[in-house]
């Protein structure tokens, strides 16, 4: 009876722990905001151990009302912000989602998130897994491009 | 004789048009240098509204103003130019800081209240004051500026619209006029560069 209820659980989180091989999540982070700020942005590396194209197509998380994919072009100087349907992670490759690019979107914020707590998201990918994410919320981190 | 003159007056006649051609060309050319240098010459000084009254660039003493276009609601963005605002600023000496005024102008007026850019702008940095007004006025403003900006709708999207723009440091003096420009970076080194050299640091 044990070993009948222990490789129905194993049958039931392998998968998940498939998944959590196939896209590894990286130094994910959310970006701290001010009092009273409907929305902020989630940033992370995501890896791609197998050899196909996997992609983000959904995000989740009970911080905020709504959670989209989206992305930033610049035309002519002009910085403008639109929502993708999916962020693509080619074969054995990695995508950034940091500033200025790719980011997950929080809008409607339930929270203010505030500098070292921790937030939930949930990933959704095109294979059918999913992770879930517990991730910092830190201030937005500055890139030196020398170091002086 | 009198052919003479007949033949002199004609050609004095056909004269007339050349002469008048080239004082005409010589005279828009003027006209569009000048044209030119007033175009050149982008800023100027404005009266916004702050959410502690209103905020006269004019009256704010001999200080290097970093002037930005952004909005609140921008997720990533503004809210990455900003924070190079405030680490350039970190990073200057402590008696600058007096000589220094950072502003973020809303190019979202209609959902940008007073109360919101002052916590916004403040939670970046002390330094840094939030302004808006007219939706008309900051248009006028912005083109004074050579800044961009227009409303977006994005389908199908929670955020309902964003605002496509410019992100660009407009390094002024007390007059409003634009010394230097930084053009968008993540990286807060070149628009403390660029602070340095006008501070004379």
């Amino acid at each position: 009876m044990k070993k009948w209820v222990m490789s129905l659980l194993l049958m039931l989180t392998a998968p998940f722990a498939l998944a959590g091989q196939v896209v590894d999540v990286m130094h994910p982070y959310a970006r701290a905001v001010p009092a009273g700020q409907e929305n902020s942005a989630i940033f992370m590396m995501l890896k791609n151990n197998s050899a196909r194209p996997v992609s983000l197509i959904k995000a989740q998380s009970s911080v905020a009302e709504t959670v989209e994919l989206h992305t930033h072009m610049v035309h002519d100087g002009v910085m403008m912000m639109r929502q993708v349907p999916e962020i693509q992670i080619p074969g054995n490759g990695s995508v950034k989602l940091q500033p200025g690019g790719f980011h997950v979107m929080l809008i409607g914020l339930k929270q203010q998130l505030k500098e070292g707590e921790k937030i939930r998201v949930k990933l959704h990918f095109s294979n059918g897994s999913m992770s879930t994410v517990e991730l910092p919320v830190k201030k937005v981190q500055m890139g030196m491009k020398h170091q002086h | 004789m009198d052919s003479f003159k007949k033949h002199f007056l004609k050609a004095l006649v056909m004269l007339i048009p050349a002469v008048a051609l080239v004082a005409g060309m010589e005279y828009y050319q003027k006209q569009q240098m000048e044209q030119g240098q007033t175009s050149a010459q982008i800023g100027g000084t404005f009266v916004l509204q702050s959410a502690d009254g209103p905020f006269d660039l004019s009256q704010q003493g001999d200080k290097l103003n970093v002037i930005y276009f952004g909005y609140t609601q921008c997720p990533d963005i503004c809210p990455t130019s900003l924070s190079v605002m405030a680490h350039a600023f970190k990073q200057l000496p402590e008696e600058a800081m007096s000589r220094l005024q950072g502003i973020l102008i809303s190019v979202d007026p209609e959902r940008d209240t007073l109360e919101h850019l002052k916590n916004y702008t403040e939670f970046f940095h002390s330094n840094i004051v939030g302004l808006t007004d007219t939706p008309e006025n900051i248009k006028a403003l912005a083109a004074r500026y050579g800044a961009f900006y227009r409303k977006a709708e994005i389908a199908g999207s929670a955020m309902g619209y964003a605002v496509d723009h410019t992100s660009i440091f407009y390094l002024t003096n007390s007059q409003g006029q634009v010394v230097e420009t930084v053009s968008h970076s993540a990286s807060p080194d070149d628009l403390l560069a660029a602070l340095k050299r006008q501070l004379k640091l």
